[in-house]
Order: structure tokens, then sequence, then C-alpha cells
């Protein structure tokens, strides 16, 4: 069975008197490993979609099973618990917590967790750090750091934890072009080393040649499928 | 736990500017309420003081029926004993002087003015209080110079009366028949308790008791003996002293009845208890002007943090995790604030307790409350607990109201805002 298998998901949100249908039907399935990007113009649905992959917002109907497990049943607590131990996010922003060191970003997911020793998080986030080239910095606090290399903190924040899967909305989307394909570079390669599912949204082309599974998606729907 | 603090320390200190005004009208608070309750304490030691010093001394010891008719200092009930009790007394090394208290008339020949009159022993009764130093004008009584009044200052003004003057001295006798005789000023006395300026009125005891008419008791006649107690550093402590004493000589004298001076001044003690709660509800009211000034603190800090409040929460922070970062942001802030309270209030509490208050300036202000001179503070540690623990209390309670629209932040929402 799939990693994460979505059957029949459709997501409608109430705006006012309007009820918007912001997705519709989808059908997907991720299999454990795999580097994915969706893609579709704005307003098509793709950061719904990765919402509801990362359980941050349930599906009006349809069934979500993760790893053999059905989570519609799941309250919001349970949701909670099942982010906290099982999936990972890149933001475009970054999204680091500025009063609070590379190391300490960095060992977040894990003292959210709460399943590690200090003395194993300390060495788990100082090996993630290092993985994702910013060994050294460990002490620098976000404002410290280069676009690129806030970035770089927050895969490594993301992968820390060893996730089922890392959930990445438009992460290359503040930076150059030549960091963000070292960004790219560094997920693809930590995709093949660790064998992280990784899931992204993206408009950029670049990320796109990239990936080895790409989904369209349009209006709500997944209208592409392609495996390279 | 260690995570939220961390992050929740930080950003106290993160934020300085804000972070530093909200503690400033805590540390207003908090610092306000510790001096008024010095002061106050100082006060009330000093009115207490004065009273013991000038009026009603440390301990009254007189009969049961004697205090139970007390409105009328009735002169059947007077002590069966004197000479005993002030043996008693005396083995226990308390300095103690009988009284024949009387409701006299004193008159300038063309006014007359009712008073509460004393007959007292001149030479023991300046071991218990201190009149024969608060003399203005004249000299204090003498056993060697019959038929001499000392009176109070206000009362010699209103009477328009000097040493060397004669006045008629009017009273019901023993036998309550109406006598009166001339006296002269010996000397005239400006106390710090405003009633002994206005109505005291002091005679030896052996003109008290020809003017009353009194009969031959043993050691004398005396409606009261009065005690002084050795001075305690705090005035609860002069009330704990004075009741122990007070049960103490009850157990000894058995038919007499000990008053201490918690008994003879209840009236301004029952005040006392009103002006702590006037402090507490001023140290609130500052508060809660701090409790706007922390809620506004941590709003602004929820909408300065909504991305990271979505970070956390996609993390895996439930709702009551981001509620306690908050909550623990207010418990910071409020430490914080308390503290530098306290350190400022113990700081003005030490200029008190070293300099004091001159009221003088403000004496037209004291109506009748013992008060004159310095006023100097006392040092309170409950007091700055209290403050402590309620700006804490204060700044939880104004926390959780912006924590609780934290946890309520859908991370889908959070994530989403600009």
């Amino acid at each position: 069975m799939a990693a994460l298998h979505l059957e029949k998901v459709t997501k409608i949100y109430q705006k006012g008197d309007n009820r918007v249908r912001a997705l519709d039907g989808v059908d997907l399935d991720i299999e454990a490993g795999e580097f994915l990007t969706v893609v579709g113009p704005s307003g098509s649905g793709k950061t719904t979609l990765l919402n509801i992959l990362g359980c941050l917002d349930s599906p009006t109907e349809g069934r979500m099973i993760y790893d053999g497990r059905e989570l519609r049943s799941l309250g919001e607590r349970g949701l909670s618990a099942y982010r906290r131990e099982r999936i990972s996010f890149v933001f475009q922003s970054y999204n680091l917590i500025p009063v609070l060191t590379v190391r300490e970003n960095v060992e977040l997911p894990l003292l959210i967790e709460r399943k590690l020793e200090s003395g194993e998080v300390g060495a788990r986030a100082r090996e993630m750090i290092a993985a994702v080239g910013l060994a050294g910095m460990e002490g620098r606090y976000p404002r410290e750091l280069s676009g690129g290399q806030e970035q770089r903190v927050a895969i490594a924040r993301a992968l820390v934890k060893r996730p089922l899967v890392v959930l990445a909305d438009e992460p290359t989307a503040n930076l150059d072009s030549h960091t963000a394909e070292e960004i790219v570079e560094l997920m693809r390669r930590i995709n093949a080393d660790g064998g992280a599912t990784f899931v992204f949204s993206t408009h950029d082309r670049m990320v796109m040649e990239h990936a080895r599974r790409v989904v369209t998606i349009r209006d709500g729907r997944v209208t592409g499928d392609e495996r390279k | 736990m260690g995570t939220l603090w961390k992050i929740a320390l930080r950003n106290t200190v993160r934020h300085k500017r804000r972070t530093m005004i909200t503690a400033v009208v805590m540390m207003a608070g908090i610092s306000v309420f510790i001096l008024f309750d010095s002061m106050l304490a100082g006060m009330d030691r000093m009115a207490v003081d004065n009273m013991s010093d000038y009026s009603l001394s440390s301990l009254k010891l007189r009969t049961p029926a004697y205090v139970e008719d007390i409105a009328a200092t009735p002169l059947d009930k007077s002590l069966p004993d004197a000479a005993k009790a002030l043996s008693v007394l005396g083995k226990r090394g308390f300095p103690a002087a009988p009284r024949l208290r009387f409701v006299a008339g004193v008159s300038n020949y063309k006014d007359l003015i009712p008073v509460l009159a004393d007959g007292v022993d001149p030479a023991a009764d300046a071991t218990v209080f201190k009149l024969p130093a608060a003399v203005a004008s004249g000299a204090w009584l003498s056993p060697s110079s019959p038929k001499r009044v000392v009176m109070g200052g206000l009362l010699a003004k209103e009477l328009g009366l000097k040493v060397g003057d004669e006045v008629l001295v009017s009273a019901q006798t023993a036998d309550d028949v109406t006598n009166a005789d001339e006296y002269a000023v010996a000397g005239v006395v400006d106390t710090p308790d405003p009633q002994v300026n206005e109505s005291g009125l002091y005679m030896s005891l052996a003109d008290a008791r020809a003017l009353l008419a009194t009969p031959e008791v043993p050691g004398g006649f005396a409606t009261e003996i009065d005690v002084a107690l050795p001075r305690s550093g705090t005035l609860n402590g002069a009330i704990a002293a004075g009741d122990e004493a007070a049960a103490s000589l009850m157990a000894a004298l058995p038919g007499l009845r000990a008053d201490p001076i918690g008994y003879l001044a209840r009236d301004y003690l029952s005040v006392r208890e009103a002006k702590t709660k006037f402090s507490v509800v001023l140290m609130l009211i500052i508060l809660i002007i701090a409790a706007v000034g922390i809620v506004n603190t941590i709003l602004m800090s929820v909408y300065s943090r909504i991305r990271e409040i979505g970070v956390l929460r996609a993390y895996g922070m439930t709702r009551g995790e981001i509620s306690r970062l908050f909550i623990l942001e207010g418990f910071a802030l409020g430490v914080f604030g308390s503290f530098l309270g306290v350190a400022l209030g113990a700081l003005l509490d030490l200029f008190m307790i070293l300099k004091g208050l001159d009221i003088g300036a403000f004496g037209s202000m004291m109506g009748s409350l013992p008060l004159a001179g310095v006023i100097y503070g006392e040092w309170n540690p409950r007091a700055m607990a209290m403050g402590f623990v309620f700006g804490i209390a204060v700044s939880l309670i104004a926390a959780w109201m912006p924590a609780r629209k934290a946890a309520k932040l859908e991370p889908t929402a959070a994530l989403r805002f600009q």
C-alpha cells in the first residue's frame, strides 16, 4: 500500500454566501521515498492539497490513509499528534523561530515530539546541521543568516525527526536561482540518501525538472500525473 | 516545557521596550503599595505609641465592674487594693502608676468645659507616661506643691489660661454631691495626642481624693493602675506582648481585669484594618491598569508571531501548549515587573525606615489622630510577598485572554498570515 493514499478527497470552503470547492474528488497515491512536485496555476488548490497532506486541514469528503492508517477519525489532538510524529514542513518564508539559534530551531521538532533524551536531541540536530552544510553555524540566530542558509536550517529542522513525509510549499520562491538550485539539490540528495518522501508545490520550472514525479492540479482536480 | 520557557523568556527580552513599559507600570503599583503599607504601619505604630505614652498606657488594671460601667467613670467600683497590685507589678519589673479618673468641669470663672480628669501620682506617673517631658510651659506636678493642675495646651487656650492662673474644678463626689475647688495652673502640656491637648487635666492623687471625698481603702483610692510594658519592635509585637502580659497579670491578680493596648486602642486599630484594605485596593487599581498593559503586550506578541504560531502548530504543538507559551510570557513579565516593584518598594521603605517623613507640614490634616513629628516606616516582608504574588497573579490573568486567542488560531490561517 502507498505511504500516503487520498481517495476522492474534496475540500469545500465557505466564503460568505459562496461555497468554494478548493479540492474536488482528488485521488492520489504517494509512495515512500518519492520526490514529487505539485504544480498548477495560482488558486488551483496546491496549497489546500498540501495542507490536507500535512494534516493541517481535514477534507470535507473523502478518505486519507497514511501509512495504513485512516486519519479521518482523528480529532484536533490526534492530528496534532500525527503531525508531531510523522510530518514535517518547509515554508516559502522559512519561518524559523527568530529567538532560537540554528541548533535550537533544528532541535525544536524533537523537543515538541519529546521522544529522545536531550543528549540524543543535540547529537541529531548537529548531524542534520552538518548534513545541510551549516556546521559551525549552530549558535547563530536566523537574523544572522542569508535566505539560502535560513532555508537550509528549515530543511534540517524538517528532517531531524525523520518524518514520513516532508511537505514544502514553494520552498525556492524567495531564493535567487543559484541558491534555489542548491536547495533543491540538497533536498534531492537527502531524499536519495535517507529515503524521506518530499512533496513540493511550486511554480519554479527548475524544481519541476528535478522532480521525479509531477502532479498537475487545476480547479481542484488532478489533471496530470507524470512520472520521470 | 523547557522549550516553551526558552521561547517565552527570549521573546520577553527581545521586545525590550514593550516589556519595560509594562514592567514599569507594575513596578509603580507594587512599590506604591509597599510604601503605603509601610507608612500606614509607621503611622499606626506612632499613633499607638503616642496613645500609650500620653493617654492610654500599655496596659490598664481595673475592676471588671468599673470597665462595664466605664462611661459613667463610677467611683464606687474602684480598685480594692491598689498597693497589692502595684507590688505584683513591681516584682515583675513593670513601671506602674495608680490613677483616679473622674468627670470634671474646669472653669475660668466665665466658661466651663467638661473634661475627663486624672488624679495622678506625679512621680510614679512619670515612669509610665511622657507627660512631664511634654510640659510646654510651667512644670509637671510635684507632691510638695498641692492644689495645682496641669492641663492640655488647647484646653488652656480655649479657657484663656496660662501658668499661674487660677481655675475652678468641679466634680461629683463619691457621695454624689457636687464639689468644687480652686487650683493653680502649674503647667501646660503639648503632646502628639490631640485628646490630651484638648481635654487633659491632671492633679495629684491627694488633691483628687480630697475633691471627690473618696473613702479610705487599702493601698489608697484609685480607679486604675496604668502599666508601661517594654517596647516591642513592631506594632503587632507590642499587641501580642500586651495580650500575653494581660493574661499573666489576670492570673496573678484575681478579681482584677487587665486590658492591654490591643484592647484599649481597639477603635483606632479597627480603622487600621480598613486602611490596609484601602492600600490593597489601591494596589489592585494600579495593577489593573498594568493588566491592560500586559494584555496589550501579549496581544502584540501574539499578532507579531502569528506565523510562528502556525509553524509550532504545524510541527505538532497542541492548542494547550501554544496557550501555555503566551501565559509563560505573561508570567515572565509578571515576575520581572513584580521583582522591580518589590525592589523599588523595599528601597522606598528603607528610606522611610531610616529617614522617615516629617508630617509637621500636614498637622492640620491629621485631625484627631495622635500623630506628630516624623513618621518612620515599618519593614513588612508580608506586604512585599503579597505585592509580588499579586503582581504575578494579575499578569497570569491578563495573559490568559490573548493566550487563548493564540491557541484558537487555525494553523492554516496562521501560516497564510502576512
